[in-house]
């Protein structure tokens, strides 16, 4: 279903038609996707229509929120290993 | 830590480090090949050898693959040692799409506390699924784990 929204916006009738799953399966399946974030839902007239959450901040926030966790939990290793005696410069 | 991303944008990671100011900049600088986890962070991944920090503005920082290329990160922008070190962020895509990255080194007695912060992240926009592609190949498989469990749960 994330590969067909990463296609571009779609309604659940659009996104069921095609599935081998009932309407208010792709219904479900869709509140849960929102829920962890995967996607976004706006309404137009009296359809709702989902995506892909557009921009992906929030997970790419958390990327790097923990890219620089681990980066910087590396460098306190180093940095209180790091033997300045054998320093050359 | 508790993420408040409705307050502001702006990453913002800090590390006590128990070593003087000088040889915490040293270190995160000079020493940059010796700590940095390339086989996990960077373009290249398995495949790098090590990165590398100019200091001085405009001085490069980059990683060296295996097979010697050498695969731009961002550009120094402040260089003040022991205190602050600035840096443009765009790893394995254009300048055009480059962040920054600000480190501050503060002397708390015989320690130092290391402040980073990561702006301009979210212009990457409607990118960033491609971004994090660039950053980490594992991506796709997080999300779809991330999906996975949240079906199952």
């Amino acid at each position: 279903m994330l590969e067909r929204l990463r296609e571009g916006p779609r309604a659940v009738g659009e996104l069921a038609r095609g599935l081998p799953v009932s309407r208010p399966a792709v219904s479900q399946h869709l509140r849960v996707l929102k829920e962890a974030g995967l996607v976004t839902e706006r309404r137009a007239g009296t359809r709702r229509v989902y995506s892909v959450n557009g921009d992906g901040l929030a997970e790419l926030r958390d990327y790097l929120e923990s890219f620089w966790q681990v980066t910087l939990a590396a460098y306190k290793a180093a940095v209180e290993t790091e033997d300045e005696g054998g320093e050359d410069d | 830590m508790t993420e408040q991303a409705t307050e502001t944008q702006a990453i913002r990671k800090s590390v006590v480090v128990d070593a003087p100011q000088e040889k915490a900049f040293r270190v995160f600088t000079e020493k940059l090949g010796a700590w940095w986890p390339v086989a996990t962070h960077s373009v290249r991944r398995e495949r790098a050898e090590t990165a590398v920090l100019e200091g001085r503005v405009g001085g490069r920082l980059y990683e060296r693959a295996l097979d010697g290329e050498e695969i731009l990160w961002g550009e120094v922008t402040v260089w003040d040692p022991p205190h602050r070190l600035s840096y443009t962020w765009h790893p394995g895509r254009g300048p055009e799409t480059g962040q920054a990255v600000e480190i501050r080194f503060l002397a708390e007695g015989d320690r130092t506390r290391v402040e980073l912060e990561h702006h301009g992240w979210e212009r990457l926009g409607d990118d960033a699924a491609e971004a994090i592609r660039s950053y980490d190949a594992g991506w796709d498989l997080v999300l779809v784990e991330r999906y996975a469990a949240a079906v199952a749960g």
